[in-house]
């Protein structure tokens, strides 16, 4: 065992690591879709407001999809928290080691998080006043959410490899490394930006679909536009992703290629959705976005196994000590579904409240 | 540093955020109840307002502080974490409802119907200030973790000594901080009429805390520990100067926001509400420094110390070694030849948490003219001396090791033995320094 990991903390798990695992890739499925619709949406509202100087569907589209923005940080934010609360109890010994290492970069990411969302605020508020200028504050914006994904990779990758902690350590104590030398972060950081503008191709698509009750024309155009966007990322994203498997460790990418029953399972369930996703969608768009929701499910649980396979030899999650506290649990449960139970309420409120009446 | 400057802003915010969703509701319901649609235009301003500052800057301060506690004390965040995972998790529930809340209450003006706009916002509060319920008690178990020591019990630990009259304290802050935040708005309100009336209204919100705070503050006083206690009424001169300041920057606050706003609306203007905000903001500031200040020598009372070592682990580092039970050291043995990279590592494990080299709470200016003997004298008898500092631990080789590495910080100083005259002195400072020397 590497002697830089920090021992397990003494206090034992509340709760046995599966449990507490199966909740972080529950969490991590929730958080990746807005914040995948944040960082795609934001390139495509980028995009579309270049276009839309001299095509009047992409200004329209910009204005719709800009709008969103805000409220999809929110989600992001939020539901971001629950994964990263769950991975610090178990992982908490990595986390906090490779957060150490690149303390100031990891920490700057509060402050770009203020920026981007103030950005988009200030984007979806002052949309007519900035004109032209507008289109430079989403850039702006959505660049420092990618910086800010780019740390997140780093971070996620650097807490898997105590290997390089000590040569990090020994150049510098300062908590001033940006590691970027990993040959795995960038393929992996661009897997989670293609799959990005795949998943925001397929949200304009909806929106799309959903704007073809009042306006078929431009709706049609805008599904249309969206599906093409999907369809070319996801067929990218099988490049990217063959790119991330061949940087990975020799001995850890044959778990997925065989050596491995349940990863390499896992991988081609995931690979086959993606397939029948790309034939279907064009027809059956809900179709189409269930299996492609399916493909990105199944991709989280390999990337936990992906965890599980870099730590094999330094840590057993199913290992620690274990007390759990049954009674609080149960109450966080009921809470939760009351919570779930109350945003809907809501929800729906507002949903019905917004939607025009039949004319 | 970093920590308490984004701890602040959050507490002040995030506070805000409670009793700020209580101002929105009562005032429009009260806009409602008096038929007043001018104050109705009110509300809805001061909403914009209240999502910009509490659901972005409320939400991401709060994410900066969990980044920095995890980097400053991350043994002391594992073990809260631990210890509290499901109330953290119950807490992100509430969060999560409180932010729908907010963007729905916010986003359906005009488009829900009053009676459901009422009940978004209510929700709003309550969830907020649920929210408020559980961070505190994960607060106050910090400074009084009380049966949670020896019983190890999570409600033992949620409901420690001082979590209620903490939420007192905490509930009745935010209602003051809601009414601050309303008068920085109804200052900016043109019309004379409305102006006056919600100045009044908002000022009005000041006036519970001034009547609940020193009551609760003095049940909060009686429950923490004693030593605790002995640091903020003179025990240290500079956590005492705080506490005192706290209080009367507190009560100089409620005096002019009575006198004031409260008394004479239509005067108010908008730099005198800034003016009030700011000092909210510094009894913010001096307040939770204070907290801070009094659970030293700990970071969790009686279970770890503020460098994050537990009185568990404290003996076997005694008779170990500190270099033998740490992980991230450049060398793991004394010798004659590596006291500086010893006394660094030691300085690192042992003193880093709380102290910088030359920033804050520098150690090169603590040190500043001690010699070694005198700074190993320190070491030896640190939690007897500076009550607010654990003891050093580790074995004597170590201490002496630090002690050198500490005397060193210190600028090379020309021996004594050495004839005056034979002293550089600058060319240029040499007729008023010789004139000096001859004085004495």
């Amino acid at each position: 065992m590497n002697p830089l990991i920090p021992n397990p903390d003494t206090i034992p798990l509340p709760a046995p690591a599966w449990l507490l695992e199966a909740l972080l890739v529950l969490t991590l499925f929730l958080h990746l879709l807005p914040m995948s619709l944040l960082m795609g949406g934001g390139t495509l509202t980028v995009i579309s407001e270049f276009l839309g100087r001299r095509d009047d569907r992409h200004r329209m589209l910009a204005q719709a999809t800009a709008r969103l923005l805000p409220a999809l940080v929110a989600f992001t934010i939020t539901l971001g928290i629950a994964p990263l609360l769950f991975l610090q109890v178990v992982y908490g010994p990595f986390f906090f080691s490779s957060s150490i290492l690149m303390a100031w970069p990891w920490l700057s990411t509060v402050g770009m998080m203020l920026l981007g969302y103030y950005g988009f605020y200030w984007h979806s508020f002052q949309f007519e006043r900035l004109g032209r200028r507008a289109v430079w504050v989403t850039l702006a914006s959505t660049a420092l959410f990618m910086i800010i994904g780019l740390l997140f990779t780093s971070n996620m990758v650097l807490m898997l490899s105590p290997a390089r902690w000590e040569t990090l350590y020994r150049a510098g104590r300062s908590g001033l490394h940006w590691d970027l030398a990993e040959p795995t972060i960038l393929p992996r950081f661009l897997h989670f930006f293609v799959a990005s503008l795949a998943l925001s191709g397929l949200g304009i698509a909806i929106l799309g679909a959903a704007k073809a009750k009042a306006d078929r024309t431009f709706g049609a155009w805008v599904r249309q536009y969206g599906l093409r966007w999907f369809v070319t990322a996801t067929w990218l994203q099988f490049a990217v992703g063959l790119w991330f498997l061949a940087s990975l460790p020799p001995s850890i990418r044959s778990r997925f290629l065989g050596g491995g029953a349940v990863e390499t399972g896992l991988l081609i369930v995931a690979l086959a959705l993606a397939v029948i996703s790309l034939l279907t969608i064009q027809r059956w768009l809900a179709l189409g976005t269930a299996t492609i929701l399916g493909t990105v499910a199944l991709m989280v649980i390999i990337r936990d196994r992906l965890r599980a396979a870099y730590l094999a030899s330094e840590f057993d999650p199913a290992k620690l000590a274990v007390q759990p506290q049954i009674a609080v649990f149960a109450l966080f449960v009921l809470i939760l579904l009351c919570g779930i139970a109350v945003i809907a309420w809501m929800v729906w409120k507002f949903a019905v409240a917004t939607t025009p009446r039949s004319e | 540093m970093t920590i308490g400057l984004i701890a602040i802003l959050h507490v002040f915010v995030s506070h805000f955020a409670v009793g700020g969703g209580l101002y929105l509701v009562l005032a429009e319901r009260k806009a409602y109840r008096e038929n007043d649609p001018a104050i109705l235009d009110y509300v809805k301003g001061h909403s914009f307002f209240f999502v910009l500052v509490v659901l972005v800057f409320g939400a991401v301060s709060g994410v900066g502080i969990w980044w920095t506690i995890g980097l400053v004390s991350p043994a002391a965040t594992s073990t809260l974490l631990r210890v509290f995972v499901w109330a953290w998790a119950i807490e992100w529930v509430f969060f999560a409802v409180e932010i729908a809340a907010a963007f729905i209450y916010y986003y359906g003006w005009d488009r829900l119907d009053r009676q459901t706009h009422l009940a978004v916002g209510w929700i709003y509060f309550v969830a907020a200030w649920l929210s408020l319920f559980v961070i505190n008690s994960i607060l106050t178990f910090m400074l009084t973790p009380g049966r949670w020591l020896i019983t190890r019990q999570f409600f033992h630990a949620f409901f420690n000594p001082t979590a209620i009259p903490s939420l007192v304290i905490r509930t009745m802050v935010s209602i003051a901080l809601a009414g601050l935040y309303g008068l920085v708005t109804a200052a900016a309100i043109p019309e004379r009429r409305l102006k006056a009336k919600m100045v009044r209204y908002a000022a009005g919100w000041l006036l519970p805390a001034s009547l609940v705070l020193p009551l609760g503050g003095a049940w909060y006083i009686s429950q923490i520990p004693p030593l605790a206690r002995e640091i903020s009424m003179g025990g240290s001169p500079a956590v005492m100067i705080f506490a005192g300041l706290s209080i009367a920057l507190s009560a100089i606050l409620f005096i002019f926001a009575f006198f004031g706003p409260f008394q004479r609306p239509q005067h108010f203007n908008l730099p005198f509400a800034f003016m009030l905000a700011l000092i909210g903001l510094s009894v913010t500031g001096v307040t939770e420094w204070v907290r801070e200040a009094v659970r030293k020598p700990y970071v969790i009372y009686g279970y770890m110390y503020s460098n994050g070592i537990t009185r568990r682990e404290q003996e076997a580092i005694q008779r170990e070694g500190a270099l033998a039970a740490a992980k991230w050291v450049t060398t793991r043995e004394v010798r004659e030849d590596n006291h500086q990279e010893v006394g660094r590592n030691l300085y690192e494990i042992q003193c880093a948490s709380c102290h910088t080299i030359d920033g804050f709470n520098g150690m090169r200016f603590a040190v500043k003219g001690w010699r070694k003997e005198f700074i190993d004298f320190q070491l030896r008898h640190l939690s007897e001396l500076k009550g607010f500092m654990p003891p050093f631990m580790g074995t004597e080789a170590e201490r002496r090791a630090l002690a050198g590495w500490l005397a060193n910080l210190n600028p090379k100083i020309t021996p004594i033995t050495e004839p005056l005259a034979q002293r550089k002195v600058p060319p240029i400072a040499m007729a008023t320094g010789g004139a000096r020397v001859a004085d004495r």
